[in-house]
């Protein structure tokens, strides 16, 4: 694997997937051959998450999905040692999108997609940076990889989250 | 002339590199990271979920600890010797999670039950004193599942301790799931 180039590989890949989806290919499962796909696993992405990311280009930039996958790879290659974890989370067990803390609406409900989508645990129908979250971010003026990598140095500490949410907001 | 030039060249940028990499500066700002290397040594901010900071607990002897997704802080599965089996589910979120009645409706469907109304929340909800605190214990079913939650709030968290499965394993489980709630101590 050619990490010095891994940002190229990761461009040719997204701009293969916005072309096969502009193109009206709408199954993520034959986007990429074995070669990109395997890619794309050494950094702990999936081609469902493109093929979110391309049909969110619209209101996701390519440099936005670009820093995202960032996190994501580091926390792959540092934490979990280029290793899947074998566990993908259910949407259902996630807190209600209505659920409030601290007065902010999602961010229950995103702090635990943000460790999922961090740890590569997402399930098919779920997305991190959906529009949901988009919208949660937007107001609280956090970047989505941003909000990412402090889950990541926040550990577990939930607390810690919603001081700095608080903090970005004000 | 111009192979001269780019021989010339090359020495000087090979010497260049390997002069910056053997000659690294003597002293880093505080906190950056090093220079050189490989990731694998490297530390980033948190071992995060790998090292949740979880409360002292004392599960059951016939709980098998398995390994968490991240969504959850601990997991345990239960198997009788009739091969039923059941699942405890430990988990924490922020705030209230939307209160009881999103709580438990939620539940209620992953078993496949449709909702009820905060009423019948309210009836279906158990006190518990544990030295914790003050929890909640709610239970349903729907034909050979079962299920019973209890909902500790601590620090601004709710800790949910979830017991699914098949009936049987669930009944003679149940009495363990609350020990174990009462067994839980957060650090101070």
């Amino acid at each position: 694997m050619n990490h010095f180039h891994w940002e190229a590989d990761f461009r040719r890949c997204y701009e293969h997937a916005l072309a096969l989806y502009r193109s009206g290919e709408r199954d993520a499962a034959r986007y990429f051959k074995k070669a990109d796909a395997a890619f794309l696993a050494s950094i702990g992405h999936t081609a469902q998450e493109m093929y979110d990311y391309v049909e969110d280009a619209g209101d996701l930039s390519y440099g936005d999905v670009l820093l995202i996958a960032s996190a994501r790879r580091d926390y792959f290659r540092v934490i979990q040692k280029g290793k899947p974890t074998g566990h993908t989370i259910r949407t259902a067990d996630l807190p209600p999108k209505d659920a409030a803390v601290a007065g902010f609406v999602w961010l229950p409900r995103i702090i635990p997609k943000a460790r999922a989508k961090l740890c590569g645990e997402m399930p098919p129908d779920l997305m991190y940076g959906c529009g949901g979250d988009r919208a949660f971010l937007k107001k609280v003026n956090i970047h989505p990889a941003d909000f990412l990598r402090f889950v990541w140095s926040a550990r577990d500490d939930d607390q810690k989250i919603i001081e700095y949410v608080k903090r970005c907001a004000a | 002339m111009k192979t001269i030039f780019v021989l010339g060249l090359a020495v000087l940028i090979g010497s260049r590199c390997v002069t910056q990499a053997e000659q690294p500066p003597a002293q880093l700002p505080a906190g950056h990271p090093p220079i050189g290397g490989d990731m694998r040594g490297q530390s980033l901010p948190g071992d995060v979920m790998a090292q949740a900071s979880n409360p002292q607990w004392t599960a059951p002897a016939n709980w098998k600890s398995v390994p968490a997704s991240s969504m959850r802080r601990a997991t345990f599965q239960i198997r009788n010797a009739d091969g039923q089996s059941a699942e405890v589910a430990v988990s924490a979120f922020p705030g209230d999670v939307g209160g009881s009645l999103a709580n438990v409706n939620r539940w209620r469907g992953q078993i496949g039950l449709g909702p009820v109304t905060q009423v019948e929340v309210d009836a279906m909800t158990k006190q518990l004193e544990v030295p914790a605190g003050k929890a909640t214990e709610v239970e349903f079913a729907k034909e050979k599942v079962r299920m019973v939650v209890i909902t500790l709030p601590h620090a601004g968290n709710s800790w949910f301790f979830k017991l699914t499965g098949d009936t049987a394993v669930v009944e003679a489980e149940k009495s363990k799931l609350v020990d174990f709630v009462k067994s839980v101590k957060f650090q101070p």
